[in-house]
């Protein structure tokens, strides 16, 4: 029977009728076809079932008895933690876009030297966390740190201890998630205000928008799905940071600025209880799971949205 | 032969190679075997050259291998409680802070192997504090039994700079020998010394961090010399309604936090890891500081001036009523998980380990840092007790001939969940911030309770 091309992929019958027509297991592939596509599936279905699927169902089976959270919930410093993560997500990721997307108008200047200050500006994003991490601890050292040695220099003022109270501490914490991940954010930032046409910026000039007004009315709403987008992933990713508070404050003062990512490390492997650190984990599950469905509705509209 | 196809020369090729290639190491198998051993880094290298020294010397007396990973402290443990959590383990394991941190609660779970007819064999050499440190409760089986083996220990010493007491106008003579004028005395020298322009000198290099273990060794330590010994019984249980246990643990949070508050400690001590209080120590931040083991001084032993002439180290002081305080002796333990491939093999290490000659050998080619808890290793060999030596035979002579008391989370495994979770210095600091010594007794001994209610001993 002859077949023409548009026949073939199903061009032309009603989509009711292509649904009816299912492939079966094998994608409608025989014989050494088959055995070629298997052959390129199995390795990457091994490993997604070793290195995604086994951990995960692993972490979910230690975290699954009452018990663990019943002794969770009991632990003194369980509900500072709930609170620290919130202000650490809370803050830390509004303030840290909402600066990504100033700086990303900044950067889209066309002045070479601000081009040059934008390779500058990616630096702390570029280097590995956790020795810069390390340096911050030492900097906010309260008796031979950098910063307070350079207020004594230059003011002759002694700093506070910054490490050893909460509140201090926690700023710290946020300031330094802050200064590492901006550049990133903003990189994406002008990325995504690199991709409005500039024909909409002339004609909303020709209309007489200008400075703030262009910004308001042409800029932000044509970024606002990716900034969105942006917020929701940033906020997954800020959820399991463990090395920002790990090596800026390790927890302390008094284990009070831990957040749920570190009190779960802590609980596992320094109480030796990693049930009870699983469900430190997993308790940030209620928060995780709405974010991780709303972004996949974000990511599967069909049309492009900026 | 001049019928074989060349698909079957091939194929026969194949078969007797892989034939070959499975059947040789299980001959060599039959004549030694491979030890899986996890073993904590030193302090410096020569704590692992000494290890390195010790394992070549079995392997050439066995005829086996071993198998090390080296590792630091933490790292290792979360090897360890993986290891634990997933089944797979070595054959033989020992990390520096396992039987504060890790073996109370394996042996409770019933997961560790019990070793006594390997500590059996030097029984009558090892003291009694290390022997009873190294019996633990087993909830499965309802015994309490020797889940480790002891093979070195280490207490709190106090190291000091003789050059700062001078430099303050005093002389090591005049360090009182009582427990409060002892630690009032470094607030005076710390006084003197900021006179003379020394800004940024402390007298008390107290650990009032929560991390780590020196916080805990320190606390507890300041805990029983103040009268509180009793907090927790060789049967396990908790004794926080003792008024002696409660009066000791309202005067141990007054010392150590009206220490922070007045200055006298260095701000930076609430958030200080383990080796800080050494590094703030070298840099002479802090005159004296209470640590585990001689490894400040052992450290800087090829610094002559300073190892011989200008640090000294100094055992705790009495108690205010100039009784000998017993100094709580750390027991460091070897142990072999259950599910250990080569447990002959594992014994057959820790037995030539705590041969009296290979352990006083090993201890010494890692400087004499750890203890030996076989007190006739210190009588025999002069080493231990070099009068030359002013950090090795102080802290010898009060941890293995002084007496010594065994660490409360061998009794109850609650403790060391007390000691990961630091309360002790979760109180100093509620303290620190305001609340009465009196209220953050009461608060810490309801958290203590209740952990321990999770662990019910009946021996």
């Amino acid at each position: 029977m002859a077949m023409d091309g548009a026949s073939a992929i199903g061009i032309g019958r009603p989509a009711a009728a292509r649904r009816t027509r299912r492939l079966g297991w094998n994608g409608g592939l025989q014989g050494s076809d088959r055995n070629w596509a298997l052959a390129f599936l199995v390795p990457y279905a091994a490993i997604f079932l070793a290195f995604v699927l086994l951990p995960v169902a692993y972490g979910l089976w230690l975290g699954h008895r009452p018990s663990s959270y019943a002794a969770l919930f009991s632990d003194p410093i369980y509900l500072r933690t709930l609170v620290n993560t919130a202000l650490f997500l809370g803050i830390g990721v509004n303030l840290h876009l909402f600066l990504a997307l100033l700086l990303s108008g900044y950067f889209m200047s066309r002045n070479w030297w601000v081009r040059s200050l934008l390779l500058v500006f990616i630096l702390p994003w570029a280097v590995p966390s956790i020795p810069t991490f390390i340096s911050i601890h030492w900097m906010l050292n309260g008796e031979w740190g950098f910063i307070n040695n350079a207020l004594y220099t230059l003011f002759g003022i002694d700093g506070p201890s910054w490490l050893n109270y909460r509140w201090p501490a926690l700023a710290s914490v946020i300031v330094s998630y802050i200064w590492k991940w901006t550049p990133f954010w903003t990189v994406i930032l002008i990325a995504g205000r690199m991709a409005i046409p500039q024909e909409l910026y002339e004609a909303a000039s020709v209309d007489g928008a200008t400075g703030i007004r262009r910004f308001t009315y042409v800029t932000f709403p044509l970024l606002a799905n990716l900034y969105l987008i942006c917020t929701l992933l940033s906020t997954i990713w800020t959820l399991g940071d463990f090395n920002t508070v790990y090596f800026v404050t390790g927890g302390g003062p008094s284990l009070s600025t831990h957040v749920l990512a570190t009190l779960g490390i802590r609980d596992a492997f320094i109480v030796d209880n990693p049930e009870v650190g699983m469900a430190a984990v997993l308790s940030a599950l209620p928060l995780l799971i709405p974010l991780v469905i709303i972004l996949m509705r974000k990511l599967a509209k069909t049309q492009v949205q900026l | 032969m001049g019928n074989m196809s060349r698909r079957g020369v091939i194929g026969g090729s194949l078969g007797l190679a892989a034939g070959a290639g499975l059947a040789r190491p299980h001959i060599a198998r039959a004549a030694s075997k491979t030890l899986t051993v996890w073993w904590n880094q030193g302090f410096y290298a020569a704590e692992d050259q000494a290890f390195h020294n010790l394992v070549a010397a079995w392997e050439k007396a066995s005829g086996n291998t071993v198998d090390l990973t080296l590792l630091p402290g933490q790292p290792l443990n979360e090897k360890i409680v993986s290891a634990f959590t997933s089944g797979h383990v070595p054959d033989l394991m020992y990390a520096d802070n396992a039987p504060a941190q890790i073996i109370p609660q394996t042996a409770w779970d019933g997961k560790l192997l019990d070793v006594t007819d390997v500590v059996e064999t030097q029984k009558s050499e090892l003291s009694e504090t290390a022997l009873q440190s190294a019996q633990f409760y087993n909830n499965v089986e309802k015994k309490r039994s020797f889940y480790g083996v002891p093979f070195k220990g280490a207490t709190l010493n106090i190291p000091t700079w003789k050059s700062l007491i001078e430099k303050a106008g005093y002389q090591m003579s005049d360090v009182p020998k009582t427990w409060d004028p002892f630690f009032a005395f470094f607030e005076d020298v710390q006084k003197k010394l900021r006179a003379k322009g020394m800004r940024h000198t402390y007298g008390l290099g107290y650990t009032l961090s929560t991390t780590g273990d020196d916080p805990n060794n320190l606390f507890v330590q300041f805990l029983v010399g103040h009268g509180g010994g009793g907090i927790v019984t060789p049967d396990g249980k908790l004794h926080v309604d003792d008024p002696k246990v409660r009066e000791a643990m309202v005067k141990t949070l007054t010392q150590l936090a009206s220490a922070f508050k007045g200055g006298y400690v260095p701000p930076d001590a609430l958030n200080w890891g383990d080796p800080d209080n050494n590094n703030a120590f070298h840099s002479q931040e802090v005159v004296m500081t209470p640590n585990d083991t001689i490894s400040i001084s052992s450290a800087v032993m090829n610094n002559k001036q300073w190892y011989y002439e200008d640090i000294v180290t100094s055992p705790i002081p009495l108690d205010n009523d100039g009784k000998p305080v017993s100094v709580l002796l750390g027991v460091l333990l070897a142990f072999i998980p259950k599910g250990s491939g080569n447990v002959d093999a594992a014994k057959d290490f820790i037995r030539y380990l705590i041969q009296p000659e290979h352990l006083d050998l090993y201890l010494k080619e890692a400087l004499g840092r750890w203890l030996p808890v076989m007190p006739n290793l210190v009588k025999n060999d002069p080493y231990w007790l070099d009068p030359q030596d002013p950090h090795r035979q102080a802290a010898v002579k009060q941890g293995v001939l002084g007496p010594t008391a065994t660490w409360y989370y061998v009794f109850n495994p609650a403790f060391a969940q007390v000691d990961a979770e630091h309360v002790w210095s979760v109180a100093t600091s509620d303290v620190i911030n305001g609340m009465t010594p009196d209220q953050a007794t009461t608060k810490a001994f309801e958290r203590i309770t209740a952990i321990f209610s999770k662990y019910q001993t009946t021996s």
